[in-house]
């Protein structure tokens, strides 16, 4: 980090080690991708070492977490900014990191040295690492709200962004009993898991989105807030009861049928919004964007959100389609087309924007930085079509003609994750590293310029 | 509407729909002990305990959560039976040669106690998931039962029994017991040859050489040949 940062307030600073850990665990997250999708094709690849489970098991958690600590960076560089003060206390926010960072490290070696695991999807973490991991979300909520408490700023993206953190932080509470009956484990887990990601994410991911687009377009605040709280309303009202399409065939009482499919359907509903209030604030920008690699990543994200959330889980979301795709590889589809549009691309368009000012300057050179964003989206696009036909090949060899269910993933559908593979070796790894490149070691663009 | 409004309005309708959800989850919840899963025993949550130690859920599916990498285990129950589980959770080489399934070096007890597990999980009532399939053939009085192996190599994805399956591209089978098709034999010598290398017996048919074990080949032929 240099001395000379660009940045409002010294306590910013701290954002910078929260986006380096998300960068690099976002590295090692496609790395383990990889090694899976290639299990797929070689079933005997690093079978005993690392098998199928445990690796993707890494995938998925380091997934979540550089996606959280991404999410926890420019949160702290956003109230900072928009209370106007320093954060509480910086030793703190580093404690949040660290407790954090010692979980997915405990967490991790669980998996690999121990072939242990707590067994369910996304929360594998067995004790006492959940516990650590709450610890820190704890530490995290603590600094942010006495941030804003002592400010007494409050507006809408503040608002928001703490109710979401809020409500993340309590979901994942649900996470530390253990469940005898397997479908009241399941019907909690999806407490956490869809209530986090279209939900508490949501809000969050909201949040930050406004705040980067009053950034870039200095945006009349009024009514971008009043957007904002449109969209998270819209979020929560069908997304809360949206949960009933987890609770087709999990042994939950048949009346979530209906009430998953009425309000799992109209999801899509703020999505929309978000695209168009996006677009809106653009084109009535009151400045141009000085930052264009963030307005590509924010646009991407608000379009990829739309069609990986929206679209995606349409298509799959009502019981009489859902029942035949359910547990097939149209379900990854949805779910690397989501994560990738609504999340990542996000926390990678706010570390485009912040980061460089940590790093001193006003943003980075852009030759490079467009790079990252091409190779990732085109080779995110390619990998969700070789799932998206994986699935729909599988969901009709399998669910439909009754094929025998290995026969079918040795047979058909290691073709199409061979081609996951392919598309994320040659094409989304690549831009993944010319992100950490561009992340560790990108040149001001005025230097560029005069070169 | 200002902004105040619209955070109000924000907060109450989140809380509205919490009351709904936490209400709607009462009667779940008390449903689902009630009767829709079978009550647990302390032998099936001991199952359950190890079925989330070894991690088994981000390879298999279980009511269809989880890993894509290895089949459901919802039904597992019913598709093998008791002994046969037990045999293959103790040692996946020796029951099923060749099996990608790594062994998870299991004491006695865990292997019984994650075998009731599975027939737990069986009886959960899922409101009809997983689907019959499709190309499923239901058998009339006095007609011979398909094998497994017809399901599990999609047969019904070409070929036609008794009205069920696809009509095309390959022949009508429902009386190839009596009838040869195309002046090829159907006695079980032939067909026991056809099926093992369809192009090699006949070049140029568009009936592929499907991997299938020396047991399906075997239940296959008989059953061919009951098609009267």
């Amino acid at each position: 980090m240099t001395p000379h940062s660009s940045v409002t307030h010294r306590s910013q600073l701290v954002a910078y080690p929260f986006f380096l850990a998300a960068a690099i665990l976002f590295v090692l997250q496609v790395i383990f991708g990889l090694i899976i999708a290639a299990q797929f094709v070689w079933p005997t690849f690093l079978m005993d070492t690392l098998p199928f489970n445990f690796g993707r098991a890494s995938h998925l958690n380091l997934m979540t977490f550089w996606l959280i600590l991404g999410l926890m960076g420019a949160s702290y560089y956003l109230v900072a900014d928009e209370t106007d003060s320093e954060i509480f206390s910086v030793p703190l926010a580093w404690a949040n990191l660290v407790v954090l960072l010692v979980a997915g490290v405990g967490a991790l070696s669980s998996y690999w040295f121990g072939h242990v695991a707590k067994g369910k999807p996304f929360t594998e973490a067995p004790m006492p690492w959940p516990l650590l991991i709450a610890l820190g979300v704890v530490l995290f909520l603590v600094n942010v709200f006495v941030t804003l408490f002592r400010a007494k700023k409050w507006n809408a993206i503040t608002f928001t962004l703490a109710f979401g953190m809020v409500g993340l932080t309590l979901l994942y509470l649900f996470n530390l009993p253990f469940y005898r009956n397997l479908t009241v484990d399941y019907y909690w887990w999806w407490w956490i898991i869809h209530l986090w990601v279209e939900g508490t994410w949501e809000i969050v991911a909201a949040a930050i989105m406004a705040y980067l687009l009053v950034k870039l377009t200095a945006a009349d605040r009024s009514r971008l807030a009043k957007w904002l709280y449109i969209e998270v309303a819209l979020v929560l009202f069908t997304g809360i009861i949206g949960i009933g399409h987890h609770y087709y065939w999990i042994g939950t009482p048949r009346y979530w049928l209906l009430w998953g499919a009425i309000f799992s359907a109209l999801e899509p509903i703020p999505l929309v919004l978000m695209v168009v209030d996006t677009f809106l604030t653009v084109r009535h920008r009151h400045a141009e964007p000085v930052n264009h690699v963030t307005w590509y990543w924010l646009g991407g994200s608000a379009v990829g959100h739309l069609v990986g959330a929206g679209v995606w889980g349409f298509a799959m979301t009502l019981p009489q389609i859902n029942k035949w795709t359910h547990g097939t590889q149209v379900t990854a589809s949805h779910g690397h087309f989501a994560f990738f549009g609504a999340f990542a691309m996000l926390v990678i368009a706010a570390m485009y924007f912040i980061v460089p000012r940590l790093r001193g300057m006003e943003k980075y050179a852009r030759k490079r930085s467009m790079w990252a964003f091409w190779l990732m989206t085109i080779g995110m696009l390619a990998i969700v079509i070789a799932f998206t036909i994986a699935g729909v090949v599988q969901t009709y060899l399998t669910r439909l003609l009754g094929m025998d269910f290995m026969a079918v993933r040795t047979q058909y559908v290691s073709f199409w994750l061979f081609w996951v593979w392919a598309f994320g070796l040659i094409v989304f790894l690549p831009g993944v590293l010319v992100f950490l490149w561009d992340f560790l070691a990108g040149k001001p663009a005025e230097a560029a310029a005069a070169a | 509407m200002t902004e105040k409004a619209l955070q109000r309005t924000f907060v109450g309708g989140t809380v509205v729909f919490l009351v709904v959800l936490a209400a709607m989850t009462a009667d779940s919840l008390h449903q689902v002990n009630a009767a829709r899963t079978p009550l647990v025993t302390d032998q099936v949550a001991h199952g359950k305990y190890v079925f989330q130690r070894k991690n088994c859920n981000d390879c298999h599916t279980i009511l269809g959560i989880g890993g894509y990498y290895a089949p459901d285990l919802t039904k597992v129950s019913e598709r093998r039976d008791t002994s046969w589980l037990r045999a293959f959770l103790a040692d996946p080489q020796a029951a099923k040669p060749g099996t990608t399934m790594p062994s998870q070096r299991l004491a006695a007890a865990d292997v019984a106690d994650l075998v009731a597990f599975f027939d737990w999980v069986r009886h959960i009532d899922t409101n009809g998931w997983p689907p019959k399939p499709l190309g499923s053939i239901a058998v009339a009085a006095g007609r011979p039962t398909p094998p497994g192996a017809w399901q599990g190599k999609a047969c019904g994805g070409c070929h036609m029994i008794d009205g069920q399956g696809a009509s095309g591209p390959g022949p009508d089978l429902s009386h190839i017991g009596s009838t040869p098709y195309d002046a090829l034999a159907n006695t079980p010598e032939f067909l026991a040859r056809w099926l093992a290398d369809p192009p090699g017996t006949k070049p140029g048919t568009l009936m592929p050489k499907l991997p299938l074990s020396q047991a399906e080949l075997d239940s296959l032929v008989s059953y061919l040949v009951a098609l009267k």
